[in-house]
């Protein structure tokens, strides 16, 4: 494991999730991010802040990441979200395209 | 309406390129040996979390040197603690053997100036979801 | 494929959203959220509720900041309270509120004034009138407006000449008069306009040729005979009209694409095509219509789907289908005095045939060997033909040779109806090494538990008919499902018992079997073909009974077996309607043409929606039972026909409409861009 294969996402609160980058690329947004290099300053530091994303809305979405990495190898269960997060998780979702 | 059965007839020609497709991809992407992400843990301290991948069998030793290439500390000045039952994990044992489950949330502290450990501090989010809990009504 | 596809989050949010109604009470009073979320999802989140049937008025009241799109076709609850709602949706560009049959006049009241509003689909809401209308015509921004057989009057369509903006007008069955009509002249954005059923004559079909960007004309059940040339057309519907001349001109020759004529009355058949340009042309319905010939055929190169069910066309004819060529995909020749002669000239003509119906033809098996030779065959019908599924060799010995090896070439095969036909279980062998076959069907006495063992190794078999046999409990132990296998017909077999029946659904879980004794979970039996656990009604399960009892007395009867109809009937179905005797014959052909059917909207409590499988039958299917139906076609898209508001009109004109409803969707498509 190497500190260059994570990075690091921040909450609208400023709490910090530090992820395999293996993960961060479920999102297409993020993806981006990573592979155009020069294009998004933050990124060069492997950080990406969400002014717009919650904090228990952001770790929803990593905790989404890894189960959506297990779900692709065919571990299968269910990913459970409480349906008080449902319509942010979705806008960030949407957002994220994840 | 013929369109329509063209169109049909267009997407699985489609389907077909897409099987082929995703069989290469698993080809050149996942090496065999590679394969499974056993489980995760979410390691949290003050206002931090650490996702590490990890698998049943490995040793709290083994969490704390992948910890160690992401904060710098020692795995001596380490010290985990699993937040369901508050058990302080042992380096020698494995995830398994003390019941840390895929998505558990582990607490890390460290070892602190008088090479005591610190207290278990993480910072619950105060953020629009705890709030609404607080203020129900008003929304 | 499908389960390995990832789940996106946004799904996986809409769905825990809308899991019950507990979960929506967590999240409806989220204000500032609701009003952050971006109108796409705030649409898929309202049509996912609306599924879930989860939707009601005061919940709307959430969406008003950000939904654009609502459908709520067949949605019965809907009325004035939910319009109320509705019209303050300030951003709303369409609104289906189709089949909502208590939307009122007055209901409508709430949508005056609104701002955004392009598409508003009101058809068969019967209780609106030219009140309704006169709602309406507040709203400048109207494009797109649907009205088809609801109270309005010819008085009603006058006052929408208002509605400078309408390109696509639907009017069908309202009783449009001629002068009506000329008081639309002023919409001169019309590009789509649908009159069939109305009173128009040759007088206002001449005031037609005012919309110059005409594309699409639908005059069905008029009695318009002589329709003036329109240079823009390209979809026509003349069907069941009497037709004197089409087009009549000799400026600029419409570019069309699609005509339909069916059940027309050609007053001087020679003159029928003369002024139409069909070489673009790649749709021609001539069912059931007055043609005797067929001359005008070869020049339509371009043609790729023909109905000419029951009409003159036979073997001496045959010849002109052959010259359309290689882009023909579709061909009807049910109904039509087509024997095996005929396909020998058609196999060495149509390579690229897809869909061949030979229902009620007088095809015999010497016809197999020739459809054979056409590769891209994917659909088949031979129901209700002389099959056997062996020649019987002159001259040679006993040997039997199975008609349907021949079959065993296509390889596009996906579906084969041998209904009605005299396959015996033997034949069935050539079957097992079919390797696209997805759908099959019998109907048949003579079929017993030996064309079972036959059927288990079909290996992409996924659904499966063979009604009206003699199947024993032994034949249904023996049978291996294949694994695909999603649907299992066994309606009319009626040696089952009860048990065996059980026990097979017991250990085949994941097929969902329909037979007159299954009873559990019976609306999980009507999705034959696509079935989905989240399509279930107790309704649903209503229709289905209702169309299996009416199958009964004809599917009990087994000459050579001793027990009296009655004795069966009391045994199994006290409650046998007897009403639904009258209506049988008609309903239950139908039914056997149109293959499955399948309700698709059980949530709609009050009426009852059905799929069907093929696309070209659809214009035959007719059912007194239910009003409204879902018409499936082959690529997946719906299609609807009312058969009830015909208003004691035949059944046919709606189906008529139904093709073109098709035109529709594609007509908006275009518009679109």
């Amino acid at each position: 494991m190497k500190k260059e294969d994570t990075v690091k996402l921040i909450s609208a609160e400023g709490f910090e999730f530090v992820i395999d980058k293996e993960a961060a690329m479920v999102s297409q947004t993020i993806r981006n991010m990573l592979t155009s290099p020069g294009s998004f300053a933050e990124t060069e530091h492997g950080e990406v802040t969400f002014p717009e994303i919650s904090t228990t809305i952001l770790e929803k979405i990593c905790q989404y990441f890894y189960w959506s990495l297990q779900y692709s190898r065919g571990k299968e269960t269910d990913f459970h979200i409480e349906p008080e997060l449902t319509l942010e998780l979705m806008m960030a979702a949407n957002y994220l395209h994840t | 309406m013929v369109a329509f059965e063209e169109r049909s007839l267009f997407m699985s020609s489609l389907e077909e390129i897409k099987i082929v497709f995703s069989f290469s991809v698993c080809d050149q992407m996942e090496p065999p040996d590679e394969i499974v992400i056993a489980m995760y843990i979410r390691v949290k301290r003050s206002k931090a979390t650490y996702f590490i991948q990890c698998d049943p069998t490995e040793t709290i030793l083994d969490i704390k040197q992948k910890l160690h290439v992401l904060i710098d500390q020692p795995v001596n000045d380490q010290r985990l603690i699993l937040m369901g039952t508050g058990e302080v994990l042992e380096d020698s044992k494995t995830l398994a053997d003390q019941k840390v489950e895929n998505d558990a949330i582990v607490a890390l502290t460290l070892r602190k100036d008088d090479n005591e450990f610190e207290d278990i501090d993480i910072v619950k989010p105060n953020d629009f979801y705890q709030s609404r809990d607080a203020d129900g009504g008003s929304w | 494929m499908e389960t390995e596809k990832q789940k996106e989050l946004v799904s996986l949010c809409i769905e825990a959203a809308c899991e019950s109604r507990e979960s929506v009470e967590k999240w409806r009073r989220q204000r500032r959220s609701l009003e952050k979320l971006p109108s796409h999802l705030a649409d898929s989140l309202l049509r996912h509720l609306r599924r879930r049937r989860l939707l009601f008025p005061s919940l709307l009241e959430v969406f008003k900041h950000n939904v654009e799109t609502i459908d709520l076709r067949g949605e019965n609850s809907v009325d004035g309270e939910w319009m109320a709602y509705l019209g303050a949706f300030h951003n709303l560009r369409s609104l289906n509120v189709a089949d909502c049959h208590r939307v009122t006049s007055s209901a409508l009241w709430a949508l005056t004034g609104m701002t955004c509003l392009k598409d508003l689909d009101l058809s068969r809401c019967t209780k609106v009138t030219d009140t309704g209308i006169s709602h309406l015509i507040s709203i400048s921004t109207l494009e797109k407006l649907f009205i088809p057989e609801t109270g309005v009057t010819a008085s009603g369509v006058s006052l929408l000449s208002s509605l400078k903006n309408l390109s696509v007008l639907d009017l069908g069955g309202l009783p449009v008069t001629d002068m009506a009509l000329s008081s639309l002249q002023v919409l001169t954005k019309l590009q789509y306009l649908d009159l069939w059923g109305s009173k128009l004559t040759n007088k206002g079909a001449a005031v037609l040729q005012m919309f110059q960007e005409l594309s699409f004309l639908n005059l069905a059940w008029t009695d318009v005979t002589k329709l003036p040339n329109l240079p823009s057309l390209e979809c026509l519907n003349l069907s069941n009209c009497t037709i004197d001349s089409i087009l009549e001109g000799n400026e600029d020759k419409a570019p069309l694409t699609k005509i339909s004529l069916a059940g027309a009355t050609f007053i001087n058949e020679t003159e029928a095509f003369l002024y139409l340009e069909t070489s673009f042309l790649s749709f021609l319905d001539i069912s059931n219509s007055s043609l005797n010939r067929f001359q005008f055929l070869p020049q339509m190169k371009a043609l790729e789907h023909l109905d000419l069910s029951s009409s003159m066309i036979g073997d001496d004819t045959a010849e002109l289908i052959a010259c359309i060529g290689g882009n023909l995909r579709n061909l009807n020749l049910s109904k039509t005095r087509v024997s095996s002669a005929a396909l020998e000239i058609l196999a060495r003509h149509l390579p690229n045939l897809e869909t061949l119906s030979l229902s009620e033809t007088l095809i015999d098996d010497v016809a197999i060997s020739y459809i054979s030779m056409m590769p891209s065959l994917k659909v088949i019908d031979l129901s209700n033909t002389d099959i056997k599924g062996f020649f019987q060799q002159v001259g040679a010995e006993t040997d039997l040779i199975l008609s349907l090896t021949a079959l065993q070439s296509l390889n596009r095969l996906e579906k084969l109806n041998l209904e009605h036909t005299q396959v015996k279980d033997v034949a069935l062998c050539p079957l097992s090494s079919f390797q696209e076959l997805r759908h099959l069907s019998f109907r048949s006495s003579s079929l017993t538990d030996a064309s079972m063992y036959y059927l288990s190794s079909v290996s992409k078999l996924t659904s499966l008919g063979i009604r009206d046999t003699v199947l024993t409990n032994s034949g249904l132990v023996f049978f291996k499902p294949p694994s695909t296998l999603k649907s299992l017909d066994l309606r009319g077999c009626w040696l089952l018992t009860e048990d065996a029946l059980l026990v097979f659904c017991k250990s085949n879980p994941e097929i969902k079997v329909r037979h007159e004794f299954v009873s559990i979970s019976p609306a999980d039996q009507i999705g034959s073909n696509r079935p989905s656990p989240s399509r279930i009604s107790s309704k649903a399960s209503q229709a289905n009974q209702k169309q299996e009892r009416m199958a009964l007395p004809e599917s009990f009867v087994d000459q050579r077996l001793k027990y009296s109809i009655e004795n069966l009937l009391g045994l199994q179905f006290s409650s046998l309607s007897v009403e639904m005797a009258h209506d049988r014959g008609e309903t239950i052909h139908s039914m056997e043409k149109l293959g499955e059917v399948e309700n698709v909207r059980p949530e709609e409590d009050a009426f009852v929606r059905r799929k069907v499988e093929e696309p070209l039958e659809v214009c035959l299917f007719r059912s007194m039972s239910e009003p409204s139906c879902v018409v499936n076609l082959d690529d997946g898209g719906e299609v609807e026909i009312n058969v009830m508001a015909s208003c004691g009109r035949p059944g046919m004109d709606r189906a008529e409409s139904c093709v073109f409803d098709r035109e529709r969707e594609a007509t908006d498509l275009l518009l679109h861009e």
